[in-house]
């Protein structure tokens, strides 16, 4: 164990003596993560003051088709399209052309959705009227399709669903009132001792109890897309350049393998009475330690610097810390086997640099570090598996996005602690 | 073959090398007494590393035996590592420690540490006069202190046997007299030494017995002295050298 702590220390000594090393780990990915990330949420705030077209179909042709169509006109961010090329717009129409991408968004406005949705008012009423709280709280009126093109940006559809919904929730309101007062006149018309009745009840309705919402508006993702993930940008990029900044310690990592073979150091270790077990070991958790300070890094960038000095989304890591613990190390331990495979299998350090560089960049734009895992054509979807930077970042992603633990990452950390023993395997094969 | 003094026991050793048709050994017999200081001579290609990378255990050999000090190096490797201290040709050490860090490590990994290995290092830094330079990373220090760094790495665990694999090359005349005084020293006290060079002076000088070796054979061995004595018309080890290995220029 002591020459293990010593291997550790000469690591780290040499690493901390590496200057342009240490610029590539950890200001590389600084430089990247800030700019990239600035740039994304430059290119999103750009769409929110334009005037972004969004197909429309009113199947309801009543209060609610009408008031969602008048609300949503009415703003200045949103140009309602209700034909295409001089014909009117059908439902598969809108789904093929926001999943083609030609349009970012389309809403579907189902027919007698106003119907229903006075129904569900009337029973809800009822049901407060008479006491019984259940009757009405069982259903909502599926009466929106709100679908977005699958590479849509995060803020653009937050921002088209939240108006939506707000022009939504204004035509309830109208509906409720409209519907009220029109159940209020019936019974007061036809009987003065049942208007009593209906008023006394009225005292007793708690406001909170009316219903929260009638309509729903159903967001999708147009297209064969399965997967919901909705990471911000800060969620996406901290653990997108984190992978990309730890892979990247293949050129100081595999450079020392190399430089230890060319200079004459791996021979001479060989001559001692230490296994290379324990010199690859001495790398891995120097290397380790590393990756973990990257993390760090880019993890204080995204909670502190992004929200503070550049006015970004603030990172939220969701509340499973061991899970992020345990991916984290997964994922630097997977870097490390990679940077042993690139150093056992290079002859020069020029060839482990420039080899190294660009196969880190083609796992990185494979595993959705540049662009996300949706965009990709099928076949692209499937190699994108092979990447040990895929399966970093959907670890990351749901334990940030869906606040999972390590129950729903245990494949992929699987997949990253295995091409870590295998790399490990093949490099203490080779030198050992 | 071995006997029970000896430090170094070579028989029938054979090493083919996997993209090699040829042995690059072809069976060779040694016999290394302890506290000898004893040279390998031989041009390129003759199998002077080969031989010297078997003993060490960096190679695997085809067929024969190597023993160190009586004890066979197959059966008891990591034995016959703390008895060796290989000082190789290239300056093996890491460029961005220091000359103190250097020594230290290696040291380490020959599991000495604390007092007893600042005892040590202090004390080889001091005899090889590097102990001005302690604090300098090796790729900031001249070609004569990373030379003797490199000797005083591989001497940190005070072997028995210590391997010279061409120490001097690339060093003034200074440091050439440092490192062969020191070797000296070493020798007198106790110390098996195996060497290799181009330099026949320096073997000369230095060497009780000598071996040439060439084409994986060795073509003869003895003192210097009688080796001259023995070869009519040569008045050097030199002119031995080349009598036996000819003129011809090697790979």
């Amino acid at each position: 164990m002591r020459k293990l702590a010593y291997n550790i220390r000469k690591e780290l000594l040499i690493l901390m003596r590496d200057l342009p090393g240490l610029a590539i780990l950890f200001l590389m990915p600084l430089m990247l993560i800030v700019v990239i990330t600035l740039t994304q949420e430059n290119a999103m705030n750009s769409l929110n003051g334009a005037n972004i077209d969004i197909l429309f179909v009113d199947h309801d042709n009543s209060t609610i088709g009408d008031l969602v169509e008048e609300g949503l006109s009415n703003s200045n961010e949103i140009n309602l399209i209700k034909e295409y090329k001089n014909q009117a717009l059908s439902d598969s129409q809108i789904r093929s052309l926001v999943a083609e991408g030609k349009f970012k968004a389309g809403i579907i406005i189902s027919e007698n959705t106003t119907l229903d949705a006075e129904q569900k008012i009337i029973s809800d009423l009822r049901s407060l009227v008479r006491g019984n709280e259940n009757e009405g709280e069982t259903f909502i009126v599926p009466g929106i399709q709100l679908l977005f093109d699958p590479a849509i940006k995060v803020v653009l559809r937050i921002s088209i669903g939240n108006a939506v919904k707000m022009v939504s929730q204004g035509a309830e309101s109208s509906l409720i009132t409209t519907v009220l007062f029109r159940q209020l006149s019936d019974v007061i018309e036809t009987d003065d001792s049942a208007t009593l009745m209906v008023l006394d009840a009225l005292q007793d309705i708690d406001v909170d109890e009316l219903p929260q919402q009638i309509v729903a508006v159903d967001e999708s993702y147009s297209g064969n897309t399965s997967e919901f993930i909705k990471p911000s940008i800060t969620q996406n990029n901290v653990p997108a350049f984190s992978l990309f900044a730890m892979f990247f310690i293949v050129i100081p990592l595999a450079g020392s393998l190399i430089a230890e073979k060319n200079e004459g150091t791996y021979d001479r270790i060989r001559t001692l009475p230490v296994s290379y077990f324990n010199i690859l070991m001495g790398k891995t958790v120097a290397y380790l330690l590393i990756c973990f300070m990257q993390f760090l890094l880019m993890a204080f960038v995204g909670v502190f610097v992004f929200p503070y000095l550049l006015e970004l989304p603030a990172l939220e890591m969701g509340n499973h810390y061991f899970a992020i613990f345990i991916a984290t190390l997964a994922s630097a331990l997977s870097a490390i086997g990679f940077g042993l495979l690139v150093g056992t299998y290079s002859s020069t350090h020029n060839q482990a640099a420039m080899f190294g560089a660009i196969l880190v960049v083609i796992m990185a734009a494979l595993g959705g570090i540049f662009m996300p895992i949706h965009m990709m054509p099928e076949n692209l979807k499937l190699i994108s598996n092979l990447s040990p930077l895929r399966w970093g970042i959907d670890s990351y992603l749901y334990i940030f996005v869906r606040d999972t633990g390590l129950a729903f990452i245990w494949k992929n950390l699987l997949l990253l602690f295995g091409f870590f023993i295998v790399s490990v395997g093949i490099a203490a094969k080779r030198f050992g | 073959m071995q006997k029970r003094n000896s430090a170094i026991s070579i028989s029938s050793l054979k090493k083919r090398y996997n993209s090699n048709a040829d042995d690059t050994l072809k069976g060779i017999d040694l016999l290394i007494n302890q506290g000898e200081f004893y040279g390998i001579l031989g041009p390129n290609s003759a199998g002077k590393t080969t031989l010297i990378s078997v003993i060490c255990g960096l190679l695997k050999f085809n067929s024969g035996q190597v023993f160190i000090d009586q004890q066979d190096i197959t059966s008891a490797k990591n034995n016959s590592k703390k008895k060796i201290g290989l000082i190789p040709q290239e300056i093996a050490l890491y460029p961005k420690l220091t000359v103190k860090e250097n020594v230290a490590y290696f040291g380490q990994m020959h599991g000495i540490f604390g007092k007893e290995l600042k005892s040590s290092v202090d004390n080889l830094l001091d005899k090889l006069q590097l102990n001005k330079h302690t604090d300098k990373w090796i790729s900031r220090c001249s070609g004569g202190i990373k030379r003797r760094t490199n000797i005083a790495a591989g001497m940190i665990h005070q072997p028995k046997i210590l391997i010279l694999d061409e120490p001097t090359v690339g060093v003034d005349a200074q440091s050439r007299n440092l490192i062969f005084e020191y070797l000296k020293q070493l020798n007198n006290s106790g110390t098996t030494i195996l060497y290799t060079t181009h330099y026949l002076g320096e073997a000369e000088e230095l060497c009780s017995r000598v071996s040439i070796i060439d084409d994986g054979l060795i073509v003869e061995s003895g003192s210097p002295e009688n080796l001259i004595l023995e070869h009519e018309s040569c008045k050097s080890l030199g002119d031995v050298f080349l009598k036996l290995t000819g003129k011809a220029l090697r790979e």
